[in-house]
């Protein structure tokens, strides 16, 4: 009888690690200051800063974690884990800059092809061996090994195990296959922290790093202990004496918690879970841009969504700026059907498509559709997908495009995600724009759920990946966001921002475009 | 009854052989391709082939049973794809965890059910009955998500006196452990009241109308002797199967109680091994509540016998 | 004290009979009419709910109940009040049709294996053991897979994953049925299985049958809730109380009317099935 319940919470454990970004970029922290009128008080990396008091514990509350072996890494609460005890050699500032972290300097070479990173000297792992290239070499090796199976090697499949070379002691160079104008960026993938030479693949066991905090113990759907590191190379961080993750299988009982005192942090939770803490007394919310967003694509190889007529005239019939007001309160960005996002430095201004349901009509009329047409609508229960999937429905209707809903479990839905020929999909942040592009546009990206196949398109990416000047991508991005706006292989209707919760006692804590915690400069007030 | 009971472990045998089975050709059918649930939805294709072959998913099912076989009998559970840890171990605490949970829950709730339920048979269709037997159905009929947040809200964060987290600090004594266990057993108790009370209430109602009860009255035994030897004894035969079935949902089924209360037990890590295809952990989760709810129904088996003398001396009727 | 009870009663149940309504009647009503309610509202829904219960309204998002929205309306500003009273026909129909297969099949394989006993008892519960230490959604969730998703096939794989624990029930009930002198009376009338399992032992076991039935009603409406949640079932935006339950829960807090009413609906009919299935119980009681 209390069997019943089980898969209230449908697939934790997969949804919830896809809510954190595949790769990161960088965060901006920005108080939510119109759409949460009336939060409490906000923190924020533009507040007036006091000085940091050191001591103190903090507890986190994070979503579901599965493996936390830094290669095979993928969920959510995995990576809040790893980023305390293990670093990246860049960290990605709220405005894209990259901050130098285990690295100090990087500068390319023929035309991008080749990176050379300058490691930072005097690093120690927590077992008080010196960071060397060796480490670092051994680290991006085993990442790239196809034997390895890690999702890093999808993210950078421009590398391969012998372009990463020791120079000397403290310098490594990375000879990619094709030059790569923003490769320092991929370096900050979730997987690519740095790790011993000799790391086994044993984490959770002999969990060394070089991060702000060493890992004490990690318990499987529980959460993990941490101490603070105190030989940190960036002394006086952090700050914090100890600290507490706790993961969690369901986004409620995390707002609850915070509520309640248990946690002090939330790392990241959807719009729908935020109303809960919105207008607490002392709980500040944090927003960070974000190039998060939803694929309505539409599969252009079969009937009726091979005609471009029928893919604009389902484009035409959203009326985005309620979207955003409707299904999050006002916490995202109007799209244009691309996925290059505001907080990109790519500049796109192309003009914004607007609703406009006569002329849908009309374009469905042309392309011998002048009653609409039935169709399933395939997504997942997920985040507000299922309410933007009944949005679509209501919106559709006026030009004749009957909607028959399909909401499935995240596993089925990923079974056939690019197979459906109307599917709602989302995709978290990426580091640069030409990574979502190459893996949602290119003729033969395995995840081109539309099966758009555009061989001017495919030329213009690979200049636009190669590019090391933004001026010029800016260019070339603009050209390929008027293409896809005109083609419509996918409706793109918004950006959503992300979010982060936290008690007012807990200064310096930010927001990141990836759901990424940094906690190195966190301090909590007694 | 040495015979009965030996008999019953036999079948006890039988029945985790039957779930083995099931067990391992369920887990092949799930929705859902293991390396890529792993790996995640934006993993390249080779890679989730690779891990595929690597994890062994891709070769017959016949097979990967008769060397899983082979490893428990050795006592080898397997490791979790997902956690990457031993099985065994794994399964063994969070079982210990739900069966505190689920004990403590019925220890509260079957005495409760069984009393509210003799005293409203005993004045069927009083204001007891009826209000009792009216708010317990509408209780039970709320998700536990309702009434677990409602108790949280409640006693956790407007009055502030329980702690609405079940996992007590490590180390704490016996009264905090206690005090961590209140809401969620709260919550079971709401949820499953309704079940036992009634099922109790009908049987006794139907006890109390029956020959062997006026026989037994007319021959002179007080009403003491006669609603504890005669009546309760039969009015709980249907309770006591109910209760030993109830063990092993109990255990497996507190997916969401332990959920919303963060009390990582047996329910929580079968669903999660259920949602990530974690075929070692499902399966070694799988058999350990097949083994709770096989124990406690040959717990009711017996107790059923103890209360029912026939049964246990073999079949008589033809 | 017991003697007096019980002779107390048997005398007050025939004099009752003689001047009163029967016994159980009343609650028989009661259920019946607040059941009624229901089938009313959800047939008449299409004209007096105020609202259609898919219309999406952005100006009035997660509005706490008003004269314009007298339910409040949901997080895309749909009416409660016009959701709730369509979806009473979702209720009334998976859940007692599922309820009701699951307690025929359930019934049928409780006698059979009380009543003959030995080795084909044996190996049925042995199985019906192993497939019911399953958490009952994750069976569910197998069986759609396969079969898809569908009305039908929700009221099938409830009925079949109820049946099991029907079974025990009955099989509890049966057993000490079986050893009654009725049931040996009808043997030695040389009555045939089928006719004793039918005639003599399913009206003998149905106090704890009704009992199953009426609480079963209850989770045969969430689990085909969460089997809709979880895209297997009724597929949202259909306003199914279950699954306006499922999908609000998150505005447990902060709009706690989207999840209260639907509540009470599942919690008001349930109740109106026991009081009913009670009353029915009584009246029927020789």
């Amino acid at each position: 009888m209390v069997q019943r319940t089980d898969g209230k919470f449908p697939a934790t454990g997969t949804s919830r690690r896809r809510f954190l970004a595949q790769f990161l970029a960088g965060t901006s922290a920005l108080a939510l200051a119109s759409a949460f009128a009336g939060a409490a008080p906000l923190s924020s990396a533009f507040a007036q800063a006091p000085a940091p008091k050191r001591g103190g514990s903090l507890k986190v509350a994070v979503p579901a974690a599965t493996t936390i072996d830094p290669v095979k890494l993928n969920s959510s609460g995995g990576i809040a884990i790893v980023q305390q005890a293990a670093e990246y050699l860049v960290y990605a500032e709220p405005d894209l800059t990259l901050r130098p972290v285990l690295a100090t300097s990087w500068e390319p070479s023929e035309g991008g092809k080749v990176w050379t990173f300058a490691l930072r000297q005097g690093v120690k792992f927590h077992d008080g061996r010196p960071m060397t290239a060796d480490d670092v070499v051994a680290s991006f090796q085993r990442l790239v090994d196809p034997a390895n199976a890690s999702p890093a090697a999808g993210a950078m499949p421009f590398l391969k195990k012998e372009g990463v070379a020791k120079v000397d002691q403290y310098t490594v160079r990375f000879t990619l296959d094709r030059p790569i104008g923003t490769f320092p960026n991929f370096t900050h993938t979730y997987n690519c922290v740095i790790l011993p030479a000799d790391y086994a693949g044993n984490f959770a066991e002999k969990p060394i790093g070089t991060g702000p905090f060493k890992l004490v113990s990690y318990r499987p759907q529980e959460g993990a202990t941490f101490e603070r590191n105190p030989d940190y190379w960036d002394a006086p961080k952090p700050y914090l004496d100890r600290l507490e993750i706790q993961t969690f299988e369901s986004p409620q009982p995390m707002v609850l918690a915070l509520q309640s005192g248990d946690v002090q942090v939330v790392q990241q939770l959807s719009y729908i879970d935020a109303q809960g803490v919105r207008n607490a007394p002392g709980i500040a919310l944090i927003q960070a841009d974000a190039a998060d967003h939803r694929q309505l694509c539409m599969r252009t190889d079969t009937k009726p969504f091979d005609d471009k007529r029928v893919r604009q005239a389902v484009a035409l019939c959203f009326d985005r700026p309620t979207m955003v007001r409707g299904l999050l309160g006002g916490l995202a960005d109007v799209a244009n059907d691309h996925p290059i996002a505001p907080i990109y430095p790519e500049k796109i201004e192309i003009a914004q498509r607007q609703a406009n349901v006569q002329q849908a009509q009309q374009l469905l009329a042309a392309a011998g559709y002048p009653q609409g047409f039935p169709i399933d609508l395939y997504t997942h229960q997920y985040l507000e997908l299922p309410q933007f999937a009944a949005l679509a429905q209501q919106m559709l209707a006026p030009a004749g495009i009957k909607v028959n809903l399909k909401v499935e479990p995240t596993n089925l839905y990923y079974n056939h995600w690019t197979e459906v020929s109307f599917g709602l999909t989302d995709w978290t942040s990426r580091p640069v724009a030409a990574q979502i592009l190459a893996q949602s546009f290119r003729s033969t990206a395995e995840w081109n759920a539309a099966h758009w196949k555009n061989p001017q398109f495919d030329e213009m990416l690979a200049k636009f990946e190669a590019e090391p000047d933004v001026e010029t991508r800016s260019k070339i991005g603009n050209d390929m966001a008027a293409l896809l706006n005109d083609e419509a292989p996918a409706v793109i209707a918004y950006f959503n921002k992300n979010l982060r919760a936290s008690r007012s006692t807990v200064k310096n804590l930010t927001g990141s475009m990836s759901n990424y915690l940094d906690l190195t400069q966190v301090w909590v007030e007694a | 009854m040495v015979r009965f009971v030996g008999r019953r472990v036999l079948l006890l045998a039988f029945t985790l052989a039957v779930a083995s089975v099931l067990i391992f050709a369920i887990t092949n059918v799930l929705p859902g391709d293991v390396a890529r649930i792993i790996l995640g939805p934006f993993a390249p294709q080779d890679a989730v082939t690779r891990l595929n072959a690597e994890l062994g998913t891709d070769r017959p099912v016949v097979i990967r049973y008769a060397e899983w076989l082979a490893g428990v009998a050795q006592g080898d559970w397997g490791r979790s794809y997902a956690f990457n840890t031993a099985v065994f171990p794994l399964v063994l605490e969070r079982l210990g965890r739900s069966l505190l949970l689920a004990g403590s829950g019925l220890a509260v709730l079957v005495p409760l059910a069984i009393a509210s339920g003799v005293a409203a048979a005993r004045r069927e269709g009083g204001l007891f009955d009826r209000v009792l037997s009216t708010v317990s159905l509408a209780v039970g009929a709320l998700p536990e998500f309702v009434t677990g947040v409602f108790l949280i809200l409640v006693f956790g964060i407007w009055l502030a006196v329980l702690p609405i987290q079940a996992l007590p600090p490590e180390g704490a004594g016996p009264l905090t452990v206690a005090a961590h266990l209140v809401l969620p057993v709260g919550c079971l108790v709401l949820l499953l009241f309704a079940y036992l009370f009634r099922m109790t209430r009908a049987s006794m109602i139907e006890a109390l109308a029956a020959d062997y009860t006026r026989t037994a009255t007319l021959k002179g035994l007080p009403p003491r002797t006669v609603i504890w030897r005669h009546v309760l004894r039969n009015a709980l035969l249907p309770t006591v199967t109910v209760i030993g079935a109830q063990i092993g949902w109990l255990v497996g089924g507190l997916v969401v109680v332990e959920t919303l209360f963060k009390y990582p037990g047996i329910g929580s890590l079968i669903h999660f091994a259920a949602t990530n295809k974690d075929i070692p952990l499902l399966v070694g989760c799988s058999l350990a509540i097949t083994f709770v709810f096989a124990l406690g129904n040959l717990a009711a088996d017996v107790l059923y016998a103890v209360l029912n003398p026939r049964v246990r001396h073999g079949r008589n009727a033809h | 004290m017991a003697e007096t009870l019980i002779d107390g009663r048997r005398g007050s149940r025939s004099s009752k009979r003689r001047f009163t309504p029967a016994r159980g009647t009343i609650p028989l009503a009661i259920g019946l009419a607040m059941v009624l309610v229901w089938i009313a509202a959800s047939i008449g829904a299409p004209w007096f709910a105020p609202y259609p219960p898919a219309e999406i309204d952005f100006l009035a998002i997660s509005q706490p109940p008003s004269a314009a929205h007298w339910f409040g309306t949901d997080q895309l500003g749909r009416d409660m009040l016009s959701r709730v009273m369509h979806g009473g026909t979702y209720v009334l129909t998976i859940a007692p049709a599922a309820t009701l297969l699951g307690l025929v099949l359930g019934a049928a394989i409780g006698l059979v294996t009380a009543w003959f006993g030995s080795w084909v008892d044996e190996v049925v519960m042995r199985v019906l053991d192993a497939v019911m230490a399953f958490p009952i959604v994750i069976l569910a969730m197998l069986a759609l897979t396969f079969l898809g998703a569908g009305t039908g096939n929700v009221i099938l794989v409830i009925g079949l994953v109820f049946a099991p624990l029907i079974a025990r029930t009955v099989r509890a009930a049966a057993l000490v049925e079986a050893r009654k002198e009725y049931v040996q009376a009808a043997q030695l009338r040389g009555e045939g299985s089928l006719y004793i399992m039918a005639v003599e032992l399913l009206p003998n076991v149905r106090g704890p049958l009704i009992v199953e039935g009426t609480v079963r009603l209850g989770y045969a409406v969430f689990t085909s809730a969460t089997l809709g949640f979880l895209g297997l079932g009724v597929q949202p935006p259909t306003p199914d109380w279950g699954l306006m339950v499922s999908e609000n829960q998150a505005l447990l807090t902060t709009a706690p009317w989207t999840v209260l009413f639907p509540a009470l609906g599942i919690a008001w009919v349930v109740v109106a099935i026991g009081l009913a299935a009670d009353g029915l119980k009584e009246y029927l009681e020789p």
